[in-house]
């Protein structure tokens, strides 16, 4: 694969970095030369869980993040205070601004990917989409790495999430469609008590044992030691976490009524129950069309379920060892169109960390005054991802093979951001 | 990547899906020749000009003289023939997609006529069942998710055109050109959610690889961002050089009044848009009669009409890597030029390229044989190399060169590979064989005291391989299975619904990998959960009025003949003695033992033999 030829020399062309970073060079964190890493090799990655929020549809960086108030592109709406001075986001986003000392705000995220299915392959395994190679999401990753017993290793809320590629199909995500009600199957189906299921259980036995002895290859042990995890599953005192019910009201009303907030409270109980990797899905941000309303609302279910997790790690101690990632298909265009939207724009968007060893109360790049270029510390989708791996302490330069036989590592290039951390 | 929902129009047309093949009143026996003419029941707008008595074609003894070849030259002996049973069931689920009824299992157990085989593949290719199962393929395979949402899927009903197609076993090249060629306004039925789909998910780049892929098996999409690392037939003016093709083709969405515009808006292209530009293109080898007759019964309850349309010029541009400024590229397929008709547009162009291609026919060949036999001739289907290329098989280019003299008629070319012996063949280890056998026999001149590890003989289709059930076909078959269908003291429209409800869930948690390889496992916990606790299973599984299992246990108070049953219903097979004695113990007579056999019948619907086709 010339990708590991070929993004070096884009990002080294196109973002004017180069000659103090490496790339790509297979060597470990701490092992790397450059005077930015030597610095960072003192921190220590503490993050044991990630929860990834994330925008489907892309959020505009303009009206969120990254306000542009009074410039022709900024739009109506104003940008407020946050409780890191100087720091100023959009003030439909106040609950946030008040978590500003948790959170990094990168500014200056670039990419290439201007369409919602590459982008969005692009944000989830840190690889643009190629022929040849089905990379696997970040958090399938992560759940090969982890052991995380009986429990999934990686759960999508509110969504599919993005699939294992050529890993094993179990990496891929747990789907919970609606965290607002119990998880659909992982209790006994109506009139099927624990004892009637073991009756069934021992007959299914005996029939795969039949078939896979008159069948050779893998389809038929496969399908019995998934079927042996799913009861496993279904059995563990851990199941519980996939129900938000037993939560205090108080609590559920703070992360509000949303199918968002409930996922984010789900969220938070899948990483306290050990579950290493949980992405929560908030969809309707591609807002080619009437921008201002819509991104209100989603503001606001955004605000109150994500301040509320924050509070609610912070509150139950899981805060320091939980990397909390905002992120989205890609930013949208500082033009505002005749249909008072906004269009695709991947070459700047933002991302928002917090937790897991994070330096909260920093912006990291900037962009010009009407946010049509990045100024300041251009970040690509490898940087990012190299960062979080270090965070997390997966190995970003490990190689797994493709079907084809080709090594792909976990990230391919790119630099660890490493002011982003304590 | 995850496949979007499936058409609800599936769910509904799978209501009373399962009228017994062999109850149905005796379709004529489908003629074997003329092999291009339509065997649908309805009538065809475009009949077939007569065909001029035409070539030779080849006959399932063909077929078995390349498999004898092939398993020559691998060192295997193919393993002995399915029996009755088990053929039944594998070519139902082929042609059909789901499994056969316990009616139909009983019947065909029962037929001894010595040609039962041929005249049951001829009843399944003349059903109307034939047809919704290949739209779902082709469904799963042209069309991207782009126009896979529910709202918009319900409203263009891209599988209807794919319904249409193999109703009438429109000859493949027909289609091919229909769907690469269409522009106008998208209709309901019509072609155009291909072309579509595609530019809107990642315009001409996107249009480009996947014309490739699907079309020439060829892929070519690594070259979009360099030359080819390993093959040095494709370079990055390749990839570019076929994207010029649909440089200029263009989707929208817009909103209209009330009266239909069958042509888009040519204000709204460009400026300097040349009037006569846009209805040229393609339109002359369209299915007239279909696109333009439905393009009236355009149900625009939201005004909105999406259309595909060229504009005038447009040129593809890439910036080479390591070059500082963009290079034009012209259209070129594989490096040739391929000199414009009069009156083409690009993509029409392109089209005749494409069917004039060897790979065109040699992809349907190997993504068809692919779906039958567990994997391609040339494996995968989607990467076959180049045009010509030394290095595919005699099976291979004999199947496509027939191909393409049968007119591209598909329901022949699926005569042929059911009917061949390599497809007769079981899936079951021969019962000498040890238990990590691969099950063939050394020839004996390979027969030597040390030698490597037998090959896999399903490798060269000398054994049938153990296939997954596609969530379409895993979903129809446990409908037939338990008959949730015809469930009595239920209002018929909440059944609809809750088989609707059932089948979105089976086709968004059984989404897989399209073209995930044989005989490697990618199950998952979400698929056994909804299968142990889902409502179809459970519900599946009760004795009620209506359903399968009461029917079974209604007819015969005998163990052993329920016993038979129920295996006949999920399995397609009758119980061996080792499952009698080890079952029937566990099962009874009497009132209290109902749920024995509910038990059974649930462990029988959820296990692997049920959800794999062998």
């Amino acid at each position: 694969m010339s990708t590991r030829d070929r993004i070096p020399r884009r990002w080294f062309l196109e973002l004017g970095v180069g000659a103090a970073l490496s790339f790509g060079l297979g060597l470990p964190f701490g092992g790397q030369r450059s005077a930015v890493a030597a610095k960072a090799k003192t921190k220590t990655p503490r993050a044991r869980a990630c929860i990834l929020l994330y925008m489907e549809g892309g959020p505009s960086q303009l009206d969120t993040f990254d306000p542009k108030p009074g410039r022709p592109t900024g739009g109506p709406f104003k940008a407020i205070e946050t409780n890191v001075k100087g720091i100023r986001i959009s003030e439909h986003l106040p609950r946030l601004a008040k978590q500003m000392k948790r959170m990094a705000l990168i500014r200056s995220l670039t990419s290439k990917e201007g369409n919602h299915d590459r982008a969005r392959h692009l944000m989830h395994t840190g690889y643009p989409p190629q022929g040849g190679v089905d990379h696997p999401a970040f958090g399938s990753v992560v759940a090969l790495t982890r052991d995380s017993r009986t429990l999934p290793g990686y759960v999508a809320i509110g969504g599919p999430g993005e699939d294992a590629g050529f890993l094993d199909a179990s990496y891929s995500p747990f789907p919970v469609l609606d965290p607002t009600k119990p998880t659909r199957n992982l209790g006994y189906a109506g009139g099927v008590d624990p004892g009637r299921f073991d009756m069934r259980l021992g007959l299914w036995r005996t029939l795969q044992g039949d078939f896979a002895t008159d069948h050779p290859g893998v389809l038929a042990s496969g399908q019995r030691s998934v079927g042996e995890q799913a009861v496993a599953l279904m059995r563990s005192p851990s199941v519980t976490a996939f129900d938000i019910a037993p939560e205090p009201d108080a609590l559920k009303a703070a992360y509000g009524p949303s199918p968002f907030g409930a996922g984010c409270l789900m969220a938070r109980r899948l990483v306290a129950a050990g579950i290493p990797f949980v992405e929560v899905l908030l969809k309707g941000w591609d807002t080619h069309d009437n921008n201002f309303p819509r991104v209100t609302d989603l503001s606001a279910t955004l605000d109150q379920g994500m301040s509320a997790l924050l509070d609610d790690l912070a509150k139950t101690g899981l805060l320091d060892t939980t990397l909390v990632l905002w992120m989205g298909d890609f930013g949208r265009t500082p033009v505002i169109n005749d249909r008072g939207g906004r269009d695709h724009f991947p070459t700047a968007s933002n991302i928002v960390l917090a937790g897991g060893g994070v330096k909260g109360g920093q912006v990291i790049g900037s962009t010009n005054e009407n946010g049509d270029e990045i100024v300041s510390r251009p970040v690509s989708v490898p940087d990012l991802y190299r960062s979080v791996a270090w965070a997390m302490q997966v190995d970003a330069d490990k190689s797994r093979f493709a079907p084809s036989g080709r090594p792909v590592k976990t990230v391919d290039g790119g630099t660890i951001i490493s002011e982003l951390f304590i | 990547m995850r496949r979007a929902f499936v058409a609800q129009a599936l769910g509904l047309s799978l209501v009373g899906c399962a009228a017994p093949i062999a109850q149905t009143p005796a379709p004529p026996p489908a003629a074997p020749l003329p092999l291009a003419a339509p065997v649908a029941a309805k009538p065809v707008p475009a009949p077939a000009p007569a065909k001029p008595p035409g070539p030779v074609l080849m006959t399932p003894v063909d077929v078995d003289k390349l498999t004898a070849d092939l398993w020559q030259s691998a060192g295997v002996i193919p393993v002995a023939v399915s029996d009755d049973a088990e053929l039944l069931r594998r070519v139902s689920i082929d042609l059909i997609g789901r499994i056969p009824t316990l009616e139909e299992a009983e019947h065909f157990l029962a037929d001894k006529s010595p040609d039962k085989r041929a005249h049951l593949v001829d009843q399944l290719l003349a059903s109307p069942e034939y047809a919704e199962h290949w739209a779902d393929v082709s469904l799963d395979l042209f069309v991207g998710h782009e126009f896979r949402k529910p709202g918009l899927e319900k409203r263009l009903d891209p599988r209807a055109f794919y319904l249409a197609a193999f109703r009438e076993n429109r000859p493949y090249d027909r289609m091919a050109r229909e769907m690469l060629t269409f522009s106008g306004e998208i209709v309901p039925s019509g072609p155009g959610v291909f072309v579509a789909s595609h530019v809107k998910g990642g315009g001409a780049e996107t249009m480009a690889s996947t014309t490739a892929r699907l079309f020439l098996g060829v892929q070519i999409q690594c070259a979009q961002c360099h030359d080819h690392p390993y093959d040095d037939r494709y370079k990055q003016e390749d990839f570019y050089g076929l994207a010029a093709f649909f440089a200029r083709t263009k989707t929208k969405q817009e909103k209209v009044a009330a009266a239909p515009a069958a042509a888009p808006d040519a204000a709204t292209l460009t400026a300097t848009a040349a009037p006569s530009m846009v209805a040229a293109s393609g339109s002359g080898d369209m299915a007239g009669g279909d696109a333009g007759g439905m393009a009236a019964a355009v149900d625009r309850a939201d005004n909105k009409v999406y259309t595909v349309f060229d504009k005038p010029n447009g040129q593809m541009k890439f910036k080479k890597n390591g070059a500082t400024s963009e290079t034009v590229v012209q259209p070129r397929f594989f490096g040739r030029n391929i000199p414009a008709l009069a009156g083409e547009g690009r993509r029409d162009t392109l089209a005749r390229a494409v069917v004039g291609s060897d790979l065109f026919g040699k992809t349907f060949v190997d993504r068809t044989w692919a779906q039958l036999f567990g994997r391609g001739i040339v494996e995968p289907w989607d990467d076959l190399g180049g045009e010509n290329d030394p290095k595919h098989p005699p099976l291979l280019n004999r199947l496509a060169d027939d191909f393409r003299a049968s007119g591209y008629d598909i329901k022949h070319l699926l005569r042929l590979m059911v009917l061949s012996r390599a497809y007769e063949l079981t899936s079951r280890n021969p019962p000498s064989a040890s238990a990590n056998s691969t099950g063939d026999t050394p020839l004996p001149a390979a027969a030597t005291a040390s030698r490597p590890p037998p090959p896999d003989p399903t490798l060269s289709f000398a054994r049938a391989a153990v296939r997954r059930l596609t969530p379409e076909e895993l979903f129809r078959s446990l409908i037939v299975a338990t008959g949730v269908d015809r469930l009595e003291q239920l209002d018929a429209d909440k059944v609809r619904k809750r088989i609707e409800r059932a089948l979105k869930e089976y086709s968004f948690i059984f989404a897989d990998d399209e073209g995930a390889e044989v005989n490697t496992f990618n199950g998952n916990i979400p698929q056994a959960l909804l299968l142990f606790n889902g409502e179809l299973t459970n519900q599946g599984a009760k004795q009620r009025p209506g359903s399968n299992l009461a029917h079974i246990l209604t007819a015969s108070n005998e163990p052993a003949t329920r016993l038979r049953q129920m295996f006949l219903s999920t399995y397609t097979r009758l119980p061996t003695d080792a499952e009698q004695s080890r079952l029937l113990p566990v099962l009874g007579q009497g009132p209290g033992s109902r749920a024995a056999y509910e038990d059974l019948f649930f462990a029988l619907l959820t296990s692997t033999e049920m959800l794999t086709n062998h």
